[in-house]
């Protein structure tokens, strides 16, 4: 398990060419989703449980820094209108962090340690599925590509190798770590397209240039379509506000 | 039993050999049912536990509607806000919304009875279709076959056995990535579900890649298009029913 991790880190071929021919290529790639996701899950899972015992202390970081951000926010912008909007949201993430602080300091039937312990555990177990969904999507759409691309691989073959591209993701669990969060992010994510790419490339038998295109595409029509059909509802809203 | 959760598990790792069994079968179609059957009854167990647990671990859903209500109206932003706006976001409207984030035992119960009887109409409602689309393009397999494999795909609604385990709603309060995390999650089962169903219409009908695609895309694609025109007829007759 631990080799299929460190091979995936490595984009080492020789691994992603002996788990496409293995006939259980799906559950190993399942298996490093799922070793990242309890990772991850793990840790977020203990802050969320320190979170609930003591929110004035988890929330108390990221009210100073917002309080402290809310006047020069607020001055960067020109116009009155936007500057207030601006103002607005800032004030609502601070109340929000007051609705959390007072809803969890009311009493519930079983003591407050048993359900911060549970909602830790929801997290650690529902992390491995959600890392799950991700990568069921994007290599759903990269074997779609890569087939009208010419690939020959199987949609397990796909699903199984494609998976490890979660494996820099156990990155993910360092992102409670201030200032290092969105690097690490990033980090992981453009680590985890190169695994993707390689993954496509010797699922299907493609060169380098196909794989890229293949592993690329769909996500980046889909997400232009998307941000299209957002701007489509935001300037429809706008103008059915200024009609009425 | 052991047998059930073997199926299961294929469908969940997408093991061509599962499907390929449970095509072959005499009685693959009982077999099928059956799968599904426990399947739905695994899940709705799940969250009759977590619906048992979940008002245990979080306050009143009046109390908490209450603190949230009184928070947002002590805010000097919230106040300066249009009143018909203000008036929107009342105690009331809270109280409706943590009753549904908030699963109950009420609903957890009625989930282990609708649960298995929801997917098996699932199941035939997806199949038959499929296996019409399926032979239309060349298939020739039996209807019989075509449910005995599509069958399996229902193991991919063991991730949603996650829900057994409740957690307070603060912690989504609490966690910047929790809405993302739910789509996500929420999509998995989704997702390999219909893997499940394209590799299930694959192996029994012996169609291209491409043809199994569409048979099983077009299906919820219609099946979703029917609903959205039936749900803005009903839109339509409500307004010509209040114009009037």
């Amino acid at each position: 398990m631990i080799d299929t991790f460190n091979g995936a880190l490595l984009l080492n071929q020789r691994l992603f060419q002996t788990m496409r021919e293995a006939p259980d290529v799906v559950r190993r790639g399942l298996l490093v989703v799922l070793l990242v996701g309890l990772l991850v899950g793990g840790v977020n899972g203990a802050n969320i449980f320190l979170a609930i015992l003591d929110p004035a202390r988890a929330i108390g970081p990221q009210r100073a820094a917002l309080e402290q951000q809310a006047d020069s926010l607020t001055s960067a912008v020109a116009q009155p209108g936007l500057a207030e909007l601006t103002q607005d949201s800032v004030f609502l993430t601070l109340t929000q962090f007051d609705i959390t602080e007072r809803v969890t300091a009311l009493p519930t039937a079983l003591p407050r340690p048993v359900g911060a312990f549970l909602s830790a555990l929801a997290v650690l177990v529902n992390t491995p599925v959600a890392y799950l969904g991700w990568v069921l999507l994007i290599t759903a759409l990269a074997h779609a590509a890569a087939r009208q691309l010419g690939g020959v691989g199987s949609l397990q073959q796909t699903v199984g190798l494609g998976a490890l591209s979660a494996a820099p993701h156990a990155l993910d669990a360092l992102a409670f770590l201030p200032g290092l969060g969105p690097t690490l992010g990033l980090l992981a994510w453009g680590w985890g397209l190169l695994i993707l790419i390689t993954a496509v490339g010797v699922a299907h038998r493609l060169d380098s240039g196909k794989a890229t295109i293949a592993a690329v595409l769909y996500p980046t029509v889909f997400g232009g379509l998307g941000f299209v059909a957002l701007c489509g509802l935001a300037f429809i809203s706008g103008a059915v506000g200024a009609a009425v | 039993m052991r047998s059930y959760l073997r199926l299961a598990l294929g469908g969940l790792l997408l093991d061509r050999q599962i499907f390929r069994e449970q095509r072959d079968a005499p009685d693959g179609v009982r077999r099928g049912a059956l799968l599904v059957m426990l399947v739905g009854l695994a899940v709705g167990l799940a969250g009759l536990i977590g619906g048992a647990l979940a008002p245990a671990i979080n306050p009143a859903p009046a109390e908490a509607a209450r603190v949230i209500a009184a928070t947002l109206n002590e805010a000097e932003w919230f106040q300066r806000q249009p009143a018909e706006l203000r008036e929107v976001y009342d105690e009331a409207a809270f109280a409706q919304v943590v009753e549904l984030i908030v699963p109950s035992p009420q609903s957890g119960l009625l989930g282990v009875l609708t649960t298995p009887l929801l997917l098996l109409l699932g199941w035939l409602i997806y199949s038959v279709p499929a296996h019409l689309l399926a032979r239309l393009m060349g298939g020739e397999a039996r209807l019989g076959q075509t449910l005995a494999a599509t069958a399996v795909a229902s193991g991919a609604q063991l991730l949603n056995l996650t829900q057994a385990v409740p957690t307070m709603f603060v912690a989504a309060l609490l966690d910047q990535n929790a809405v993302s995390q739910a789509l996500l999650q929420s999509s998995a089962a989704l997702i390999l579900g219909l893997m499940g169903s394209y590799l299930a219409i694959r192996e029994t009908h012996t169609i291209t890649p491409w043809q199994a695609f569409w048979a099983v895309t077009l299906v919820p694609l219609a099946l979703g298009l029917l609903l959205l025109c039936g749900a803005c007829a009903i839109l339509l007759l409500f307004a010509g029913l209040a114009g009037a």
